[in-house]
């Protein structure tokens, strides 16, 4: 896993490796949560690397607009496989991995 | 292979559903739109401060202080006011936001400014108080820095309370003045009290020496003559003589126990008493006393009789001393309206007197007698009216309430 990172998104990522774009709003306390949150399931997980890039929509509203978020925050999966989306602050550790594909 | 368009339109549904889920859930902090982000929260406080200050009762402004170029301040004006305080002060919301402090109210403007200034120099609030002479309205006003170089105040009316508290101030200010006066009559009375006793005892003092012991002298000079005298029919007549002397001393004396307490009083009800008072009285003075009573029996508890004699008493001798008349009149009787009570007049045609002396404060120089009077009526729960004109004499009425509504027996 890939520290995470709040400077801009990239969208590659290393093979078979999940990369994750969590979108936040400043320091909210949903987003503040999110964060935790992702860290703490990537960290928990058996599976592979993570590339993990915070957005904070505040700095780059157009990463937002680009990837169609409405809500933050938002996670978006874009890799391995097809685009996966979730939106909140990630406390349903289980439902999150079940929907991410993620082993624990 | 281009998308399916059912699976298309059924992953912006969940997309729709997971959405709502999460602004429900309370999982949200922003919204990204197409001309930037919203926070949610803040939009919901934003929009519960804008219900509260729509709402709220105290006048509630926002405003900013204007400095000159040296930094003092020298007015400052209302940013935002509230429906409130258009109430509470008459001044339109609009008015309020066009001028300035100096030109809405030019003679709070100099206090106002000051105290605002200070908050926002200082972040310290304040509060105070100030009366509106135009709209005749007291005010408490607290003051704030909601951020730097700006006040907020909060006015609310304190009218009712002011008025209350000053009605409070000045009814108890009456009450000390009437305590005050009332002990230093008290005070008057009491001495008076002890002086009157002192007075009794010399006047009977004097009747014993001027009556009862000249007559007794005067029988012991006659037996002393006719101890002395050899002629068996002056010696006789010397004899009948200090008899004579004897029975004078004798009436001199019942007449001054008479004085000192009628045993009538005490042998029969309130009503004998009286009659014999005003029979003694006729003999003793040159003043007639015509005594009526309709009633059979007065009913009178045995408590109030003293008082009641000894103040119609008291009412008989200032006829003889100060109505200059030969004539009155003494009527008991029950009375059954308004409320049932037992009232005793003294009237007389005599010299009377102003009877607002005895409203005037009381001093040494006079009107004792009858406050004395009133005082002991009121302590078994009755009154003394006075009824006078100078020159067309006098009507002292007593009256003690009977019945049912006699206070020392209580409620039922």
């Amino acid at each position: 896993m890939t520290a995470p990172s709040d400077h801009g998104p990239s969208d590659r990522a290393p093979d078979g490796a999940y990369v994750f774009l969590l979108f936040v709003a400043g320091d909210g306390p949903n987003s503040h949560q999110a964060k935790r949150n992702l860290a703490a399931l990537c960290e928990g997980s058996s599976a592979g690397r993570y590339q993990v890039t915070i957005v904070d929509v505040l700095k780059d509203f157009d990463a937002a607009s680009k990837h169609g978020i409405l809500l933050t925050p938002t996670l978006l999966r874009v890799g391995p496989g097809p685009n996966v989306r979730i939106i909140g602050n990630l406390n349903d550790h289980e439902s999150v991995r079940a929907t991410l594909g993620m082993n624990a | 292979m281009s998308p399916d368009p059912t699976e298309e339109i059924q992953g912006r549904l969940r997309d729709a559903e997971a959405q709502i889920k999460a602004l429900r859930s309370g999982q949200v902090d922003a919204v990204v739109g197409a001309r930037g982000v919203s926070f949610l929260r803040e939009r919901e406080y934003e929009e519960k401060y804008r219900r509260l200050f729509e709402t709220m009762g105290e006048g509630f402004v926002v405003g900013r202080m204007i400095y000159d170029s040296r930094g003092r301040a020298i007015d400052c004006r209302f940013i935002e006011v509230n429906p409130a305080y258009e109430r509470l002060t008459g001044l339109r919301r609009d008015a309020a936001l066009q001028l300035t402090i100096r030109e809405l109210m030019p003679a709070w403007a100099p206090a106002w400014i000051e105290q605002h200034a200070n908050v926002v120099a200082t972040g310290e609030p304040t509060h105070w108080e100030r009366y509106n002479a135009d709209n005749g309205k007291h005010y408490r006003i607290i003051t704030f820095r909601p951020e730097p170089g700006r006040f907020a105040s909060i006015i609310t009316d304190i009218t009712a309370r002011k008025q209350a508290e000053m009605a409070l101030a000045e009814l108890n200010r009456a009450l000390e003045a009437r305590v005050e006066q009332r002990t230093a009559e008290l005070r008057i009375l009491a001495s008076r009290v002890t002086t009157a006793q002192e007075e009794e005892r010399h006047r009977i003092a004097k009747g014993l020496h001027d009556s009862v012991c000249q007559l007794l002298a005067a029988c012991h000079l006659k037996l002393a003559q006719a101890e002395a005298c050899d002629d068996e029919s002056a010696r006789k007549g010397l004899l009948r003589a200090a008899d004579g002397i004897l029975r004078d001393a004798n009436d001199e004396a019942r007449d001054l126990t008479f004085e000192l307490s009628s045993s009538a009083l005490f042998d029969s009800d309130l009503l004998d008493s009286s009659r014999e008072l005003c029979a003694y009285m006729t003999k003793r003075y040159d003043t007639t006393f015509e005594f009526t009573c309709p009633e059979r029996d007065l009913d009178l508890p045995e408590c109030m009789r003293p008082t009641l004699y000894h103040c119609l008493r008291e009412l008989m001798h200032n006829v003889v001393k100060h109505a200059g008349v030969n004539h009155a009149t003494v009527r008991v009787e029950k009375m059954e309206r308004p409320v049932a009570a037992i009232r005793i007049s003294v009237r007389d045609h005599g010299n009377g007197f102003d009877p607002e002396d005895l409203n005037r404060p009381l001093t040494w120089k006079g009107g004792l007698g009858l406050r004395h009077l009133r005082e002991r009526m009121r302590d078994i729960g009755g009154t003394l009216s006075i009824e006078s004109i100078p020159g067309d004499g006098t009507k002292a009425v007593l009256e003690v309430p009977a019945g049912r509504s006699r206070p020392w027996e209580g409620d039922p």
